[in-house]
């Protein structure tokens, strides 16, 4: 293979749940580095397309490539440390019973391969440092201390989002990630994601159903619906679509 | 305010005063304890914190990743039928209880192996069915003595010093346990045991950051199979002989009991369970033949105001404390446990899955 491989490289990927076809031959290429957002009206497969990226789902046909590894038969866990693949739910997975720090140093243990270790304490003491820094970064010291599961769902978004980083991915994928944030919020996080992503060798996928995010934000966009991808292509030129307005835009802007 | 869930992080910013001075006192008793209770009483009491150490090994499991397994009679007996066969060829301590360590160990991580998919209650029913199969065997193996065991276990001297004197036998016991809670303390705050509670908080978030979750299930259950194998071959050389009963479903039990008691998610929540139990045992065999009502109902009852144990009576009392400080208001979620400082900006949790009903600015 010459030049740069694709960050992701869905081929023909089918997903059906108890005969329900979540995703129907997808295909999709996102070239490294971009920030690439997945639209679509809600049930169009943008979770099911992640997990099968991830490694959540397996296809039942098609592959998955990611950073030129076919990845379809690496377990999830695997994927994480092998092709750097990073992940923030819909609904935010947090521990909730840890405290928000944590919640990130665990993740930082994760990451440094230093959670193997049973008998000595101090490399949890390290990544309690290394996860302030993280919490700094998403402004989430002042609950540093608290129990995650006190958390708003912004700031459980915001702490997954701290979670991903520390595993320093070359590809991070965001579902909803400002689901649940007010304006406020949302635009901090648009800042952030946008922050991290200019810093280089970041590949971030991210579905949304705020427009606003989605045009501020993404390079590219793909439209699903269905199970299908519509189209791939420049904001401007979907926003163009008279296809999408009907399937997505249409019905978003008349909700909203 | 201290959360309960201390493993990990919060443990290290505690003082470390009066930890100590909890621990000087538990060793000066220890040292007292043969004075203090007379020999007769020794028994018991060796027993006791032999149950300590094994409901601790299984709170690795229970509290520490939410692993149920209700097989861990398996390790403790093979620990103390390891022990009787080792006295029976009269091994140095140290030695045999190194063999009852390493063949419980041997044969909890092979359990881990057959049980690596299984989770939830197919894992703690497959636990207990590998245990009593176990014990079936056992049974019907006439060189470990079937229905009978092997009696007349004795300790061999140490260093000069003979155990026929009841002290020695219980400095002897109370050294071993104290390694194994060492042990069981440092494996619970290591990054080991961070890792394990976060697989037992949300094991799917914890795989998707690089966590093989299999892996650290089953290395937890071969650590808490050495720690029910230490205890076993203790139990060995106090109780002097071993039957099958050590191996029995009941014996998987009653530390979960013990746990469930003290409090599934304190590091000595297990412990105060198992002395309580024990206690409770001692007295009610005595007095009543009803006595496993006695202890169900005891069980119930500390459950019923208590959920998360003996321990929790300071947090239970401190919420029902600011929850009437606090005009009763419609807290919902986080009251159950009263760990959310009241009146806090990020009490209310909003439902997962929609964005819809976000305070506005
Ligand atoms: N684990 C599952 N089991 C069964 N069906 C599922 C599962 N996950 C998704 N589906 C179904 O697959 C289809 C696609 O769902 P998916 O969650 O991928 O959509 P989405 O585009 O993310 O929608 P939304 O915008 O609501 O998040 C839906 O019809 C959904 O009901
Ligand atoms: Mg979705």
């Amino acid at each position: 293979m010459s030049g740069d491989p694709s960050a992701v490289e869905v081929r023909g990927v089918v997903k059906r749940f108890a005969g329900n076809l979540a995703l129907d031959d997808v295909s999709l290429v996102i070239p490294a580095g971009q920030l690439h957002a997945i639209i679509g009206p809600n049930g169009a497969g943008k979770s099911t397309l992640f997990g099968v990226i991830a490694g959540e789902h397996r296809p039942d046909r098609g592959t998955v490539w990611v950073a030129g590894r076919d990845v379809t038969r690496i377990a999830a866990h695997r994927r994480v440390r092998a092709v750097g693949v990073a992940r923030a739910f819909q609904v935010a997975r947090i521990f909730p019973e840890m405290s928000v720090r944590q919640n990130v140093a665990a993740a930082v243990i994760a990451a440094n391969g230093s959670a193997r270790q049973f008998w000595r304490v101090k490399p949890l003491r390290v990544a309690s440092v290394v996860a302030d820094e993280a919490l700094e970064r998403l402004s989430l010291v002042p609950v540093a201390g608290r129990p995650a599961r006190a958390l708003s769902q912004g700031d459980r978004k915001r702490l997954e989002i701290a979670m991903a980083l520390v595993l320093r991915p070359r590809l991070l994928l965001l579902d909803e990630p400002t689901a649940g944030m007010s304006p406020e919020e949302t635009a901090a996080t648009v800042e952030l994601i946008r922050g991290i992503w200019s810093l280089g060798g970041l590949t971030v996928m991210l579905t949304e159903h705020d427009m606003q995010v989605v045009f501020d934000l993404a390079q590219q966009l793909t439209v699903m619906d269905r199970g299908h991808v519509l189209c791939s292509g420049e904001p401007e030129t979907i926003r163009g679509r008279d296809d999408v307005r009907e399937i997505y835009l249409g019905r978003a802007h008349g909700a909203a | 305010m201290s959360s309960p869930r201390t493993a990990g992080l919060a443990v290290l910013r505690r003082p470390r005063a009066p930890a100590a001075a909890g621990l000087l006192t538990l060793g000066v008793l220890a040292i007292a304890w043969p004075q203090l209770v007379g020999s007769s009483a020794l028994f018991f009491w060796e027993t006791t914190v032999i149950a300590v150490l094994f409901a601790t090994s299984v709170n690795l499991l229970f509290g520490g990743g939410r692993i149920p397994s209700f097989g861990q009679a398996a390790f403790y007996g093979a620990g103390a039928y390891a022990v009787a066969e080792a006295a029976s060829r009269s091994w140095p301590v140290p030695l045999a209880l190194l063999l009852a360590v390493v063949v419980a160990g041997a044969l909890a991580m092979v359990t881990s192996l057959i049980t690596w998919r299984a989770a939830g209650l197919a894992f703690a029913m497959l636990t207990l069915a590998i245990a009593q199969a176990i014990y079936t065997l056992v049974v019907q193996v006439s060189w470990l003595g079937g229905y009978n065991g092997i009696p007349g276990i004795s300790v061999p001297a140490l260093a000069g010093i003979n155990f026929y004197n009841p002290a020695n036998l219980w400095y002897l016991d109370v050294v071993c346990v104290a390694i194994g809670m060492l042990v069981f303390w440092r494996v619970m705050h290591s990054p080991f045991g961070h890792t394990l509670n976060s697989i037992r908080e949300d094991p799917v978030r914890a795989a998707f950051l690089g966590v093989n979750i299999r892996a650290y299930r089953a290395v937890a259950f071969t650590i808490a199979g050495c720690g029910a194998g230490l205890a076993g071959g203790l139990f060995a050389y106090v109780n002097q002989v071993v039957t099958p009963d050590s191996l029995y479903w009941t014996q998987s039990a009653t530390p979960i009991i013990m746990l469930l008691l003290g409090g599934i998610t304190y590091y000595w929540g297990p412990a105060v369970g198992a002395v309580l139990l024990s206690a409770l045992l001692n007295y009610l065999t005595q007095a009543t033949t009803n006595y496993l009502l006695y202890i169900g109902l005891l069980l119930l009852a500390v459950l019923i105001v208590m959920p998360r144990g003996l321990l929790s009576l300071p947090t239970v009392v401190s919420d029902l404390w600011s929850r009437g400080r606090v005009a009763s208001g419609s807290r919902s979620s986080g009251a159950r446990t009263g760990l959310v400082p009241v009146g806090s900006s990020t009490d209310t949790v909003a439902m997962p899955g929609e964005q819809d009903q976000e305070n506005p600015p």
